[in-house]
């Protein structure tokens, strides 16, 4: 609790922020007199400073000095008083202990104290140097919005706020990260997220005990459906259409402070092969992309072991010029063939993951390097085949195709389980690593939808989810939400056919 | 919405019975018909097509007394409790033979068509174990299975068929109604073994979210899978000939393999096949360890079902060692479908309806 005395509650915030030379506090006097004490303290950079100079430091020294308020005024609560005419802001609040005080100060608001006064009052101030509103660099789209989340909560949730323009679009602020404190939202439209939905959502963000948050990913790991799965059960993105189209689709987008990425909950693998920019383009090239990265995907897991269970193990599958081509191209390769693939999938690997790390213009280049050079000498040393070459680019390249990074990473692990089990038992070992890993997927849910729908239990939805699987429909034909959305606000286009009035 | 409570929708039930069905009885049906059947077998399969619309009927009737109670406790609540623990031990002993012995057919299957190296042993123990991983998963996790899986299997296969026709002489099916009444009805029990897995419909109807849909739902599955029968047994006969199916062991694996595809991208499509057959497998066992997990576990009265599944495991393993050659477990499977297939389709419905009927027990009865 606070005391009246303005020097006990200075030397107690004091103490609290000992050695925290980001502080910055001043005592002042104000008033005609200069009889009336006050304090500030902000941390450094973490205020906008002209708000803070010309709304309240020049208000309280200048004005009150040209206008002093009342000393009957002064006589109760001097603090009231001077907010009345000493504050221009709007944003401001009164706190009645320290500590609450020194969150306020922590997260880029300035704090005020009076003698005479036992409470706080807190004036929102945040204005830290941010990168502001960058574009997109993970999920590029040819047509579409180019503006990214960055790493201000605030101006993420305005990101979205700004693309729906309606009251029921809540946003539930809570404060995660005992240290850390960090902001996180839950922004949903109320008429259209389903009531468990939300709560579940709450019940797990609400129960993260943590000294710290520092990215969307925390959050992410902590409140996910299966630990144990390698499968994404939540879409993270940085395109701001992307998390408000789940909005409008009844799903819940969670904001965190310092992350340029929001979580999207629930999710299932087929909202993973879904982009943004599938809505912005004619429904029959959109399907035909949809198709090849759903292709793609099945490649990204599948290619090296059915590779190898075919190669290996049924090579009178394979056409009789091409199978002669093959064992040519393999005769002067020394190692068996699923060595074969894992050197050269463990070395692109490697390549990718010294690309990131590289500065861009060098990552580059070591792509070309290690691409080009060490996949030809490699070949030309007789370490592997071509055939395995083009394998494992035609596996990378694949993965590359698909939308979501999480769900690509998932497959970059699996793929390892199918070739594992293809080396030793051909193609009976190929169907049993296929079928665990889709006994694992049908047995994940992400808040109680089960993670291949609308693949299994469409029926639930009247199979109006498939029309945004596989294929896209013409968008006047996807009439309903998907299910993630309260059925009682299913329909959200009353649009018929285009020129459909017309003909009329 | 979706259900946490191992229910399923009667689409997923549906599902599961096709998979369930689709086994060894399929690859070898043709023959089986055409023995007395000849060219006619064809009308052999409707005939035993229409019994298991009756079992099914039966079953679903049985199911209907109390359609929310398991199996065990509905044997239990009508022929006392001894029996019904009695037959459900005899019942999981059942499932648990046909898995070994498709485990077998499998096994032996896949030596001569894929890996004539690998030890059967070997074989039978990854079936084994991603089968009862699938079953430990639950039943809304099975049914899932199942309606990914139908459309893997299905859609090729009747793909491969239909490319089929292009290559047969209808005239091997001429002339038609040549066959006698008695040597028709010889031919649908001899195809009726197809229909092998039909009594889980007994075990399953309590399962589903609306238990009285039950019936409808799997009259109609038994007429799309007496069909498809119908369809690759006449593509198979036209083919070859009926004296020519009857001498073949798996006239239906001959068949696909002899179909001409474009040959643009796959020189031979045995080990297609076999893909499908590794799936259908794959779908039987883990149907008989979970249900057999599921019928033991109510027998004792505690424990979770994939504990059973540990149980049932070794048994399923080790008899499947026992079983000597594909002409043994064929006559096995007659033998077992015209014994306990045939008990548990057809005879332990009717007695539980008797009895039912006896104490004027049941739900729609105690209603009135």
């Amino acid at each position: 609790m606070l005391s009246a005395s303005l020097d006990e509650n200075i030397k107690e915030l004091e103490d609290m922020f000992a050695d925290c030379g980001d502080l910055v506090h001043r005592k002042f006097p104000v008033g005609e007199n200069k009889d009336i004490w006050l304090y500030v303290a902000y941390i450094d950079m973490l205020v906008n400073r002209d708000t803070l100079e010309n709304q309240v430091i020049n208000q309280l020294m200048v004005f009150s000095w040209q206008t002093p308020p009342k000393p009957e005024a002064l006589s109760g609560d001097p603090l009231s008083a001077l907010i009345d005419s000493g504050v221009t802001t709007a944003d401001i609040s009164k706190v009645n202990n320290l500590q609450a005080a020194a969150d306020a100060i922590l997260s880029g608001d300035t704090i005020l104290m009076a003698d005479g006064s036992a409470s706080v009052l807190t004036i929102s101030t945040k204005g830290w140097p941010s990168r502001g509103i960058s574009s997109t660099e993970n999920e590029v789209v040819v047509q579409g919005s180019k503006d990214a989340f960055s790493e201000s909560f605030r101006m993420n949730t305005m990101l979205i706020r700004r693309r729906i323009k309606d009251t029921k679009l809540k946003c539930k602020q809570l404060v995660v990260g005992e240290r850390s404190k960090s902001s996180v939202a839950l922004m949903y439209l109320e008429d259209l997220t389903r009531p468990s939905i939300l709560n579940e959502a709450l019940r797990r963000v609400q129960s993260i005990d943590i000294d710290g948050i520092l990215d969307i990913g925390y959050i992410e790991q902590l409140t996910e459906d299966d630990w144990k799965s390698p499968f994404p059960m939540a879409q993270i993105t940085e395109r701001p259409d992307k998390a408000s189209a789940a909005i409008l689709e009844g799903r819940i987008v969670i904001v965190t402070d310092n992350s340029p990425f929001v979580m999207i909950i629930p999710a299932t693998l087929n909202t993973f092969f879904q982009a943004s920019e599938d809505y912005y383009q004619g429904w029959q090239i959109m399907s035909f992309v949809r198709l090849l990265r759903f292709a793609a995907g099945i490649m990204a897991v599948a290619l090296p072991g059915l590779y190898i269970a075919v190669a290996v193990y049924h090579p009178s599958m394979i056409p009789l010029l091409l199978l002669f081509k093959m064992a040519g191209a393999r005769q002067a390769v020394p190692f068996p063939a699923v060595f074969e693939i894992l050197l050269m999938d463990l070395a692109f690997e490697l390549l990718r993951e010294a690309g990131i790390r590289l500065p861009r213009p060098v990552g580059n280049a070591i792509g070309v390097v290690g691409g080009l050079i060490i996949g030809q000498s490699a070949v030309e040393a007789g370490l592997v085949s071509p055939f395995v070459l083009i394998i494992v680019a035609l596996t990378a390249i694949a993965g590359f195709a698909i939308p979501h990074i999480k769900l690509v990473n998932s497959f970059r692990l699996i793929k390892y389980i199918i070739l594992c089990f293809s080396s030793m038992l051909g193609l009976l070992g190929f169907w049993i690593g296929t079928l665990l890993v889709l006994i694992h997927l049908v047995s994940l849910k992400s808040y109680g939808f089960p993670y291949l729908f609308p693949f299994v239990s469409g029926d639930v939805n009247g199979y109006s989810d498939m029309k945004d699987t596989l294929f896209r429909a013409p968008l006047f034909n996807m009439k309903k939400r998907p299910i993630f959305a309260r059925p009682d606000h299913s329909e959200r286009i009353h649009t018929s056919k285009p020129n459909a009035a017309a003909k009329e | 919405m979706f259900s946490l409570n191992n229910k399923i929708s009667i689409r997923q039930m549906q599902a599961l019975l096709i998979l369930d069905i689709f086994g060894a009885g399929i690859i070898m049906l043709p023959r089986k018909a055409a023995e007395y059947a000849g060219q006619d077998a064809w009308m052999a399969i409707a005939a035993a097509a229409v019994f298991a619309v009756l079992a099914v009927y039966l079953m679903t009737s049985a199911a209907r007394l109390y359609p929310h109670d398991s199996f065990v406790s509905l044997v239990s609540r009508l022929l006392s409790k001894p029996a019904g623990k009695c037959i459900a031990v005899l019942f999981t002993a059942k499932l648990l033979f046909n898995c070994a012995i498709e485990l077998r057919l499998f096994g032996e299957i896949l030596r001569q068509t894929m890996l004539p190296d690998t030890p059967f042993a070997v074989v039978c123990a990854a079936m084994i174990a991603v089968s009862a991983y699938a079953a430990s998963k639950g039943y809304e996790a099975r049914a899932r299975i199942a309606q990914i899986l139908l459309p893997l299997i299905f859609v090729p296969l009747i793909f491969l068929f239909v490319w089929g026709l292009f290559d047969v002489d209808l005239s091997n099916l001429l002339p038609v109604f040549a066959v006698k009444p008695d040597k028709l009805l010889m031919g649908a029990a001899r195809a009726g073994t197809a229909f092998s897995g039909l009594e889980l419909i007994l075990i399953a109807a309590p399962f589903a979210v609306r238990p009285l849909a039950v019936r409808k739902g799997m009259i109609q599955t038994v007429i799309v899978i007496g069909a498809f029968m119908i369809f690759i047994t006449c593509v198979t006969i036209a083919k070859f000939g009926p004296a020519e199916v009857t001498r073949q062991l798996w006239p239906v694996l001959e068949m696909m393999d002899l179909i001409d595809l474009p040959r643009a991208f796959i020189e031979r499509q045995e080990a297609l096949i076999m893909s499908f057959w590794i799936i259908s497998n794959f779908a039987i066992v883990n149907s008989g360890l979970f249900f057999s997990s599921i019928l033991l576990k109510d027998t004792v009265g505690k424990g979770s079902h994939s504990l059973y599944i540990i149980i049932c495991m070794p048994v399923v393993f080790a008899v499947s060692r026992f079983v000597l050659s594909v002409e043994q477990a064929d006559r096995i499977i007659d033998l077992v479908f015209y014994t306990l297939g045939i008990g548990f389709m057809i005879i332990l419905p009717a007695v539980l309806l008797a009895a039912a009927a006896i104490r004027k027990a049941g739900e729609a009865s105690a209603k009135t």
